[in-house]
């Protein structure tokens, strides 16, 4: 199928909507609403019509389209907060914490001690100790669980409100 | 710090993002647009752009390789020919042709239309380079 009848297939409404609540995460992830005074939805707009024009190649690429679009997402939000570096730390708490230390374990209870600490409760600290297994996808996790998806999607949702709990508590610590 | 850690969380929330169903997405961008009605109007300019845009680059991919097809079977230039009677074999209507440098430029467009035009247009590109 061409572009061109792709996008004619695709719920694009819907497509949209995801590309914006992502783009909104990754944005609150540093405290910020809008890229440089763009909105989400128009930053959105942006990459789609990138790769509508072909800036963005995705008859060359062998992912869905859906895919595609995520990932110009990710990597144009990536770029985005490389550019403002500078001016913000893009990076967690644990920016307060030793340095020095090697140990990705260790690191790795350091984090899920400040998720407690934020208010995580069980069900949440599980699904972070997913995430660090390397397991991401909400439905993989459920399963494993044995769990409805919907339960893990409730789950992630919170773990992302203490994510920004944390970053907030960061900022005023440092 | 933890880049390691801050990349995994990340790499989850795509997920998340990508796979969450219809309800949850439209959940969570209620509690974060302040004025539903602008976002929506945006949406609908933002799809119909995208659609009119894809539109406009496949008519010109489609002319500019018809084009590019119909010069190379004036000049029976192997490879484009060799292309072309590929793509035909699978249009039993075409596959009668006999004759392909009697094709006009609107049967080419009509052989060429549902495939994958960007990757066509890669294929003469690479054949042109060598020649």
């Amino acid at each position: 199928m061409n572009l061109a009848e792709t996008i004619r297939s695709e719920d694009m409404d819907e497509v949209i909507d995801r590309m914006n609540a992502y783009a909104i995460s990754r944005l609150k992830s540093v405290g910020e609403k809008t890229f440089n005074g763009k909105s989400p939805v128009d930053f959105v707009g942006d990459i789609i019509l990138k790769v509508m024009e072909g800036t963005r190649n995705w008859d060359s690429s062998a992912c869905s389209f859906r895919l595609f679009l995520f990932g110009c997402l990710k990597s144009d939000i990536s770029n985005f907060f490389t550019t403002m570096k500078n001016n913000h730390s893009n990076d967690f708490p644990e920016l307060i914490v030793n340095e020095t230390l090697i140990n990705i374990e260790e690191k790795r209870k350091e984090a899920s001690e400040l998720f407690k600490k934020a208010g995580s409760d069980d069900d949440e600290l599980t699904v972070f100790e997913y995430w660090m297994d390397g397991i991401f996808k909400p439905a993989d996790i459920a399963k494993d669980l044995g769990i409805d998806v919907k339960e893990v999607y409730v789950i992630i949702k919170r773990l992302e409100r203490k994510r920004e709990k944390i970053k907030t508590q960061a900022i005023t610590i440092i | 710090m933890n880049k390691e850690i801050k990349d995994k969380i990340d790499e989850a929330l795509f997920n998340f993002y990508l796979e969450a169903d219809k309800d949850t997405i439209k959940d969570s961008l209620k509690s974060d647009i302040q004025d539903m009605a602008e976002y929506e109007k945006k949406k609908k300019q933002i799809i119909f752009l995208a659609k009119a845009t894809a539109k406009k680059k496949h008519n010109e991919y489609l002319l500019a390789l018809a084009e590019k097809f119909e010069q190379a079977l004036q000049l029976s230039i192997e490879k484009p020919i060799a292309i072309l009677k590929q793509l035909i074999q699978g249009n039993t209507s075409l596959a009668l042709h006999r004759n392909l440098d009697k094709l006009s430029k609107e049967e080419i467009i009509e052989i060429i239309k549902d495939k994958n035009l960007v990757q066509l247009l890669e294929q003469l590109d690479e054949n042109e380079k060598k020649h």
